[in-house]
Formats: C-alpha cells, sequence, structure tokens
C-alpha cells in the first residue's frame, strides 16, 4: 500500500522559506522580502506544482500555497485561524468518502513520526470517482517547532480537485453512488497504460436478468431501491481496490487489477445477485448474466475490451443467463460473421436474391385446393440456399423484415393474380411490421392494387408473439385489414403464451395448428386431444382450422377425423416456385387425388410428384 | 402475454411484516457448533436493536428463519443475512404483512439438534413431518417452530 517516493521537492529557496513564516508572516510571500529576488521564490513556492503547508508542533498550519489550498478544498480567508492539519485532511477533494479517515490517519502518523527529520512516504488512495490515485508526502523539518510538508498529489485526478466544487459528479452515478461510464473508461484506459506483461487484470461486465419487468410491474422507485442493493451486494463481494460503476440501466462494470481470479469473482457475485432481495415489501429473485475479459492482451485497446467483455456477456445471456462467459477470440469472429451475414441480408433485396415458394393448402371436405401459402428464400452466391430459420430472426432484429415483407406481399400477391380465380394466398407478417401500422396497411393496399387480386383472396397469418407487446394497437391494425375483406389467420397455433385470450381477442378466420401437433400424432396420446379441442374450438369461433405438417396419409387421415377443415404439409406439395402453381394444379386434378380421404381408400400414389429443392420450410415471420 | 403494468403501491416502511425463508447449510461439519452460536449471538444482538423477533431453525438440511418486524427493518435484516456464505440456495417462502407476530417475546430462537429439541424426534413422536426443508411450505415452517418453541418454553420451565 505505501510506496516510497522520489523526493517531492528539490527547490532550495522552497526549503528556507520558513524563515518568513517563523517571522509571523502567514500570507505568502512576504517573508521573503529580505532576501534577492524573494519576490520570485515566493512566487515559485506559491505556484509550485506541489501542495505544500507549514506546521507548528500542535499540527497547526502555519502557511498553504495555493494547490494545498486547492487541494484540501479550504478557503484561503481561514488561514488566520490556524486550523489543525488533521481536520482539513479528510477534506482533500476528490477522495472517496471511505478513504477520508484513511488519509488523514496516514498523513497524521507520517507527521507526527517525521518530527525529527525528513520522511516521505506515498499513501495509495481510491478517489470518489473510482479511480485510483497516490498522495506523496514528505515532512521536512525546517526550525524548532516548524516542519513543512509537501503533498505530491500530481497523480490524482486534476478534475478532482479542481475549482467547480460538483466537479465529481460527472464522474459518479447519482443513483447507487459508483462511479459511471465515464469514470471507468477513464480507469481502464489508465489501468491499460500502466499495465506490464506481468500484469493480470479483468473486466467484468453485468447485467441484470429480468429487471425490465420488475421495474414495469413494481414501479421504478422500487427499480431503483433494488439497483441500489444490487450495487451494494456487488461492492461487498469487491476488493477496495477493485473499481465497481454502474454503466446505465441495469448494466455493471467491475474492474479487478492484478486480483482474484476473473472467474472466481465472476461465480461470486452472479451466487450474490441470485440471491432473492426483498424491495419494499417485495420478494424480486433477479440474477446477473456476466462477460468476462482478461488484460492486457496483444493489440487490444480499451474500446476491443468493452466490446469483448460485450461479446462474452452476450454469449453467457444466451447461455440462458444467470451465468458468466470468458471472452475468447472466437467470440469476435463470430461477430464479425455476423456482421458480414446482417450486410449480405440488407443487400440481398436490392440484389434480387429472394424469392418466394409455394405451399398449397387443401380443404378435407372438398378435397380441393384452396390456395398457397408463400415462403420466404434465399439464395446468396457465395452462402447458397440460406435457411429461414436463420435469417428471418436476424432480419427482424436489424429491422430489414419490414422492406423484405412489403417485397413479399408484392410478389405473392403479383403471382396469385396469375392463379385461377379464388385461390387464396397467404403471406406471413412479421411482428415487426406491426410496429409502424400504417406503413403496413398501406402496403397491403399497394400490393392488392397493383396485382388487382381481390382483398378476399389474400389472407395475412400472424403469429402470437405479434400480440406480445401494444396488443391493443395491434388489435386495431387487424381490424382494420380485416374490414377491407383480407383474412386474417392465427399462425403456429398452440407454441406461444396465452393462446386462448388472443382467440377470443379477434375474430381470426382461420387458426393454423403448429406442426409440433401433427408430428405428435399417434405417438403422444395427448396430441389427438389438443387437436381435437383446437378444432372443436374454431369451429365455436366460426374459425377454420389448419393443420401444418402434414406428411403421410395417417396423419391427413387423423386430423381430418378429429375435425381439421385443411390440410398443409409434405403429403399435399412441397413448396414450388410460382412458375409450377398451375403445372401443380392441373397434375394435383388428375393423378394425385386424395385417396386416403376415401372410405376404406388408403391407396394412390405415395407421395405427390412435385418436390422442390429446400428440405425445411419456413415461412417468413416464423422462427422454428 | 398482455404486459399490463401493475403499479402496487408499496406498503409503509413501518408495517409489521413476516419473513420466512429457508436455504442450505454451507457450513463444514467441525465448525457447526461454532458457527451456530455465533449466528445467535449476533443476531440477538442485532435484532434486539431493531426491535426485530423471530426463530431459527436448524436441521441436517439447512437453515430455516421466521423474521418478524418493521417492514424497511426486515428487508434490512434479509440483506445482511441472505448475503451470508455460510449458507446458500437461499429462497424466500413468505413475505407477507401480519396483523401480529407468532415470535413476540422471543428475539431469536434456536431450535436445533439439542438434546431438548430435534425436529426429527418431532416427527417420531407423531407430529407433522418435516423430513426435508427443501420441500417446506412457509406454513409448515411457523407451524413447526411454532410448537417447537412452545416446547422448549415448557422445558426451561420444568
Amino acid at each position: 500500500m505505501f510506496e516510497h517516493q522520489e523526493a517531492a521537492v528539490r527547490d532550495d529557496t522552497a526549503v528556507r522559506a520558513p524563515d518568513g513564516l517563523m517571522n509571523g508572516n502567514k500570507v505568502p510571500g512576504r517573508g521573503f522580502s529580505d532576501r534577492p529576488k524573494a519576490g520570485l521564490a515566493t512566487a515559485m513556492l506559491a505556484r509550485l506544482p506541489l501542495a505544500v503547508v507549514a506546521i507548528d508542533a500542535d499540527l497547526r498550519l502555519l502557511y498553504w500555497n495555493e494547490r494545498a489550498a486547492r487541494l484540501f478544498g479550504v478557503p484561503s480567508l481561514m488561514v488566520a485561524e490556524h486550523p489543525s492539519l488533521q481536520t482539513i485532511l479528510p477534506g482533500i477533494a476528490g477522495i472517496a468518502p471511505a478513504q477520508q479517515n484513511r488519509i488523514a490517519e496516514f498523513c497524521a502518523t507520517r507527521v507526527a513520526a517525521a518530527r525529527e527529520g525528513t520522511n516521505e512516504q506515498a499513501c495509495r488512495l481510491r478517489l470518489s470517482c473510482g479511480r485510483a490515485g497516490r498522495l506523496g508526502v514528505q515532512t521536512i523539518a525546517m526550525a524548532p517547532g516548524a516542519w513543512m510538508v509537501v503533498f505530491d498529489d500530481g497523480s490524482l485526478a486534476p478534475e478532482a480537485h479542481s475549482a467547480a466544487p460538483n466537479a465529481g459528479d460527472a464522474w459518479l452515478d447519482s443513483l447507487t453512488g459508483l462511479g459511471n461510464r465515464r469514470h471507468f473508461n477513464r480507469v481502464l484506459q489508465d489501468t491499460l497504460d500502466d499495465a506490464s506483461s506481468e500484469s493480470r487484470h479483468a473486466i467484468l461486465l453485468l447485467d441484470l436478468d429480468r429487471f425490465a419487468p420488475i421495474n414495469d410491474t413494481l414501479g421504478h422507485s422500487a427499480g431503483d431501491a433494488l439497483l441500489c442493493l444490487v450495487s451494494q451486494r456487488l461492492r461487498r463481494e469487491l476488493r477496495d481496490d477493485d473499481l465497481l460503476v454502474r454503466l446505465g440501466g441495469d448494466e455493471f462494470a467491475i474492474l479487478i487489477q492484478n486480483g482474484d481470479s476473473a472467474a472466481a469473482v465472476a461465480t461470486r457475485v452472479g451466487d450474490m445477485l441470485s440471491r432473492p432481495f426483498l424491495v419494499e415489501g417485495h420478494v424480486v429473485n433477479i440474477g446477473a448474466s456476466i462477460g468476462v475479459v482478461l488484460f492486457p492482451a496483444p493489440d487490444t485497446t480499451a474500446d476491443d475490451l468493452m466490446r469483448h467483455a460485450d461479446l462474452a456477456l452476450y454469449d453467457a445471456k444466451n447461455a440462458g443467463r444467470r451465468t458468466w462467459r470468458l471472452f475468447e477470440p472466437a467470440m469476435a469472429a463470430e461477430a464479425r460473421e455476423r456482421r458480414a451475414f446482417e450486410t449480405d441480408l440488407r443487400k440481398a433485396l436490392a440484389l434480387g436474391e429472394f424469392s418466394l415458394a409455394y405451399q398449397a393448402q387443401l380443404n378435407v371436405r372438398t378435397q380441393t385446393v384452396t390456395g398457397f401459402e408463400a415462403l420466404l428464400r434465399w439464395f446468396h452466391p457465395i452462402r447458397g440456399s440460406v435457411s429461414p430459420v436463420t435469417f428471418i430472426p436476424i432480419a427482424e432484429e436489424i429491422g430489414c423484415i419490414v422492406a423484405l415483407g412489403e417485397w413479399v406481399l408484392r410478389e405473392a400477391c403479383q403471382a396469385a393474380a396469375q392463379w385461377p380465380n379464388g385461390l387464396a394466398v397467404a403471406v406471413n407478417v412479421s411482428p415487426r411490421q406491426f410496429e409502424d401500422s400504417d406503413r403496413l396497411f398501406a402496403a397491403v393496399q399497394s400490393a392488392l392494387q397493383t396485382s388487382g387480386i381481390a382483398p378476399t383472396r389474400l389472407e395475412l397469418e400472424i403469429t402470437e408473439s405479434s400480440f406480445l407487446a401494444r396488443e391493443a394497437h395491434v388489435l386495431e391494425t387487424l381490424h382494420r385489414l380485416r374490414a377491407c375483406g383480407i383474412r386474417i389467420a392465427m399462425d403456429d397455433f398452440g407454441t406461444g403464451y396465452s393462446s386462448l385470450s388472443q382467440l377470443v381477442s379477434f375474430p381470426f378466420d382461420k387458426i393454423k395448428i403448429d406442426r409440433s401437433f401433427i408430428a405428435g400424432l399417434g405417438r403422444k396420446a395427448d396430441a389427438t386431444a389438443v387437436l381435437r379441442a383446437i378444432s372443436a374450438l374454431g369451429s365455436g369461433l366460426g374459425m377454420t382450422t389448419t393443420a401444418e405438417g402434414v406428411e403421410t396419409k395417417e396423419q391427413a387421415a387423423m386430423v381430418a377425423a378429429d375435425g381439421c377443415t385443411d390440410i398443409q404439409g409434405y403429403l399435399i406439395g412441397r413448396p414450388i416456385p410460382a412458375s409450377q402453381i398451375n403445372l401443380f394444379l392441373c397434375q394435383y386434378i388428375l393423378e394425385n387425388r386424395p385417396s386416403w380421404m376415401c372410405a376404406g381408400g388408403m391407396e394412390g400414389p405415395e407421395q405427390p410428384r412435385f418436390t422442390a429443392e429446400e428440405p425445411t420450410v419456413t415461412p417468413i415471420g416464423k422462427t422454428a | 402475454m398482455r404486459m399490463t403494468s401493475i403499479r402496487r403501491r408499496p406498503s409503509s416502511p413501518a408495517t409489521l411484516y413476516r419473513l420466512i425463508y429457508r436455504s442450505q447449510n454451507d457450513i463444514p461439519a467441525i465448525e457447526i457448533g461454532r458457527e451456530i452460536r455465533s449466528i445467535l449471538v449476533s443476531s440477538r444482538h442485532n435484532n434486539a436493536a431493531n426491535n426485530v423477533t423471530g426463530a431459527l431453525l436448524f436441521t441436517a438440511s439447512g437453515f430455516a428463519q421466521v423474521l418478524e418486524g418493521p417492514r424497511d427493518v426486515v428487508e434490512l435484516t434479509f440483506e445482511r443475512i441472505g448475503a451470508d456464505r455460510r449458507h446458500s440456495d437461499v429462497m424466500v417462502l413468505s413475505f407477507t404483512p401480519t396483523e401480529r407476530r407468532c415470535f413476540p417475546q422471543w428475539w431469536m430462537a434456536f431450535c436445533g439438534q439439542t438434546a431438548s429439541v430435534d425436529p426429527f424426534s418431532e416427527q417420531n413422536s407423531g407430529n407433522p413431518p418435516l423430513t426435508n426443508l427443501h420441500t417446506a411450505t412457509g406454513g409448515d415452517i411457523l407451524r413447526l417452530l411454532e410448537k417447537l418453541i412452545q416446547r422448549e418454553d415448557e422445558w426451561i420451565a420444568a
């Protein structure tokens, strides 16, 4: 903790200054008047970039220079009162409150021990801005009953004891009293500058899990109280020398310099935040995801470190939260690949790399094809065929799904205009498209007008997740669309959250039962029960029910028996390009009569004739 | 899922609350006697000053504790206790306002495996079973502690 310091003062003129002080001159300068160039010496002492004070045997101040006045934050008027050094020491500007007594004690001890001679020591300090500083203290005996104390505060942040009284606030998080992001960046840069090959430092980036719902349900005052409790728990798990800051929101950062293993700290801190909190009469269970990065690392800047910690944090979140991850270079490579992917995805629309495939939907009772669902395909010249499972979630995340969805609408309606009249076209709408409902409405209108198809032929498939945010707003948009004659289908039914409440909240035209239930038929006893219940529900509410992912004749027979009105899946047809639709329809009518539906008949062609290259089928807006 | 936000008005900090939690004991077997004594001493000391009463149950599988007092003090006390490294897997079973204290005169009652009281001998005598703290509800723990303390009172009086 205490380190020896180079002699702070070498200026003989300054050291001789006490003559004047002993004459009773407390105002800098007057004591030098009897010496040549005394005015210059006085000015030098006053403006020395070191805090210099003179004290008597009772530690009372006889003199201080400008720098000392600034360092201790003492108005110069007080000089006449001869305050004790001990009373002004805790006031050292910028020193963390918890450290004020420590510095006072340190200085007093040093000064007391130095009465008989010269003594130099330095004290390592933590400033209220969280930065580590060092205060050198040198006590020099000058005359009987007078000592000079020189404080070398050069390593303390100049802002910390600048003239502005609230300068420290710029470095502090007002809610928790911890340092802020600016402060963290500053210390990190210093740490990085001072790091040697032996240094073992670490950054821990923390993000609270499930904090937003706490704020939403218990209110901001409870959220703020929780953040304070979190910061206190974190502080207790760290050494005095570890830096803890709140970066903002529910994000905290820890800088560990040559400390405990970062893994141990991450585990400990994670455990502490996983324990329950009691806030304003509520039990709150949260947790933290933590990204860890070790440094110094070759050619790595502070910005790189923060980015790497962020990548590790992202990985921890993806790993299911309440966990920590150490940054690995592979994460940076993944992030680069992800950025390249996003760039390709953004350009794909302009480059015409998207296409639509159409999958037939069949009415069970009439055994006729009623329409096709438009499914988005992406063929990239280098990546090849990219699965919608991969690119749609990313397109939703980066927002290009909106433009993409509009293209799908136009393209699908154009295609449908070429089909025999009466055949419907189903288009998936992403939850993101509901964020700007006017734009969605305009896109639908435009697609209909340009293609000339009747609104009744267009069916929009939406997923339950569309309702997760701004339910009333989404419902209003759906009513507007439906008022134009457009049909609305609930897609992937049964996989989301409160399905039933959404079904009754809007008069859907169709329920599409998720393929997982159809795949479970004959294997899971409850699949049949679920299918029957949904069909009955749909029938009761005046909605048709489409079973998705029907692949075998047995499944088709079962879903028909369970009351589904329509089916879709490989059994009827794989997704095909628009150009093959007329051929498909002709051949379907001629050769692919669904004999499996006729009583006693389980014959007929084993497989439909039409196959597309894509092995998987995932429509736009679906993520699984 | 409807994400309607329901803002609940916080109760007054002075409202009487009862907290029941259970946790897993992380004290090495050899230090249990000493640590438990130290926990009891500091609990009695801190809680007497803070108007917090309650009872501590120690069994082979862990701790269960009831704390009663003004809401803010119970919250503060739990912030200290909950983060103690001598236990883990801390689970709050109940934290609710209450009309009256169940343990008014007890600052902290130790119901351990002492000669006088042993939760497992409770079971043997046909009282409600508590084979595993990890499956006990807040109500189970409250009832068991009340019963044990009565017995200890009787034992002391006898």
